[in-house]
């Protein structure tokens, strides 16, 4: 049977049905929210993290479209910071040409990177445009 | 802690020498500074040298080459503001006692390492994705624009102005002064980031000898003095973080303008970190030198102009003057200290008395910056 695995170690959840959910960190003193999650809370300090789960449908806060690239990426390639729900996240647009603008609507959703040495799928994330 | 102060400096030029070794490069410009402070080489007591891929013992290997070894030597690295960690740690061990003559170094060679852009790391989340680095300052572009109705026109002369500035200065890598529409008209890097906003990869070293007061009255040279210096590391994003801010900029400088007991309004020459021409414009906001979101009418003013309210970047900057990561921090002070002793020629800031520099390093997942560093010299 195929396994899922996150491309990177307490950043994503692969949900049932292939869906995907990125882990943030909500501090339990302070109330602040961020991603990646962090054992202490970067703002206040606080030990108490709580885990919450970042998804769904986000705003495009700012992007670039890049035309050079390290020798083993394609140009041109499309990033960005979205808001989801008030967190901002970093990644890849998928589906982005000529309808990629700050403001946009997309979606996170689950993207395969690559497979394992046992076959298992890398499972990552990017942002759709709507 | 008491005053230290810059008793000499010494700079390669910047460009892409193959040829040479990193040894070499970095001997040329410590062999300038030693004579330039007019310091027997045996009076230095520890020497700090910053640099990001020289491989160990760089500081050993350089002054070595000269005839210099068996006393405290460190070599930093802080990503491109490497150079900059090297003299804040020159003036501390000065400023706090531990010794009155003081090596700082930044050395880089870059040219038989990398051929365009820096790769960025694969253990790093944002890396992973191919967040380069043009593309960072392309997204605070996009942002400012959005923000602030900047346009292009507006990044493109700020390297307009910061090539004009280096055709001027024999140290300088590139020496030809470009149009605003041969800036646009160079292919796209990162959109809206065009080849000719972007700094060039150089090989390059610069060093600086500080000393005690005591010393530096001894010496008998104009006493160049380090009012203020501030190092730190960008904070974490949290929440609604404003991209086209950046924090330790902000937070750094004006801990420096307290250090120092001066304001914005008091510097009259500034070298900052315009690894891309949208960094500098936004560095004016950040250090204060005009409000937030009027970075565009400041160059349009040619208020940063070598004879405008504040020159900035005489040198040319790192657009224009190249970048040798570890060896920028100390190529800023370089320029500083000649401005403050008016020996700067052609593009001389008039009577400059009070100068800065600032220097940013690297880029993390989730926090504004690598590094920061600020330093106010003053004479
Ligand atoms: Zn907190």
């Amino acid at each position: 049977m195929k396994k899922y695995r996150p491309f990177m170690k307490g950043v994503i959840k692969v949900k049932d049905g292939g869906k995907v959910a990125l882990i943030g960190g909500r501090c339990s003193r302070c109330g602040k929210r961020f991603f990646p999650r962090r054992v202490y809370c970067p703002a206040c300090g606080a030990e108490k993290v709580n885990e919450f789960e970042i998804g769904g449908t986000g705003i495009v806060y700012t992007y670039t479209v890049c035309h050079v690239a390290p020798p083993d990426a394609e140009v041109p390639y499309a990033i960005g910071y979205v808001d989801f729900d008030g967190v901002r996240v970093f990644g890849k647009f998928v589906n982005w040409q000529e309808r990629l603008d700050i403001g946009k609507e997309v979606e996170l959703i689950p993207w395969k990177e690559g497979v394992t040495e046992e076959g298992d799928e890398l499972i990552s994330y990017r942002f759709e445009v709507k | 802690m008491s005053c230290a102060f810059v008793a000499g400096v010494g700079m390669t030029r910047f460009g892409r020498f193959p040829e040479r070794f990193i040894k070499d490069i970095g001997a040329e410009a410590v062999l300038e500074a030693i004579r330039d402070a007019g310091v027997n080489p045996a009076e230095i007591e520890v020497a700090y040298c910053g640099h990001t891929r020289g491989g160990s013992t760089v500081c050993q290997r350089i002054l070595n080459e000269i005839g210099i070894s068996g006393i405290e030597m460190v070599n930093m690295e802080d990503a491109c503001a490497s150079g900059s960690a090297a003299f804040r740690y020159a003036y501390l061990a000065v400023a706090n006692g531990m010794a009155d003559v003081v090596l700082a170094i930044g050395v880089e060679k870059l040219s038989d390492k990398i051929k365009g852009v820096i790769p960025p790391r694969k253990d790093d989340l944002e890396g992973l994705f191919g967040r380069i680095m043009p593309s960072v300052f392309a997204m605070i572009a996009k942002r400012h624009m959005y923000q602030y109705g900047t346009k292009v026109e507006h990044f493109a002369l700020v390297s307009y102005k910061n090539h004009l500035n280096a055709v001027k200065n024999p140290r300088a890598m590139y020496r030809k002064e470009l149009s605003v529409e041969e800036i646009l008209n160079s292919p796209v890097i990162c959109e809206p980031i065009t080849l000719y906003q972007c700094t060039a990869n150089a090989d390059g070293a610069a060093a600086a000898v500080v000393v005690s007061e005591r010393k530096i009255k001894q010496l008998g040279k104009l006493p160049v003095r380090i009012a203020a210096s501030v190092l730190c590391a960008g904070g974490a994003r949290v929440e609604d973080w404003d991209y086209t801010v950046s924090l330790s900029t902000v937070n750094a400088s004006r801990r420096a303008y307290e250090e120092a007991g001066i304001g914005p309004e008091d510097l009259d020459v500034i070298e900052l970190h315009d690894c891309f021409s949208v960094a500098e414009l936004v560095h004016y906001e950040n250090l204060g030198l005009c409000p937030k979101g009027e970075g565009a009418r400041f160059i349009e003013e040619k208020r940063s102009y070598i004879n405008g309210d504040v020159a900035v970047n005489p040198s040319g900057g790192l657009l224009s003057k190249g970048h040798p990561l570890g060896a920028t921090g100390l190529g800023q002070v370089y320029e500083v200290v000649q401005q403050l002793r008016g020996n700067c020629g052609e593009r001389q800031v008039e009577n400059a008395r009070v100068g800065l520099t600032h220097t940013m390093g690297g880029g993390v997942s989730g926090l504004e910056s690598g590094a920061c560093a600020v330093h106010i010299l003053v004479r």
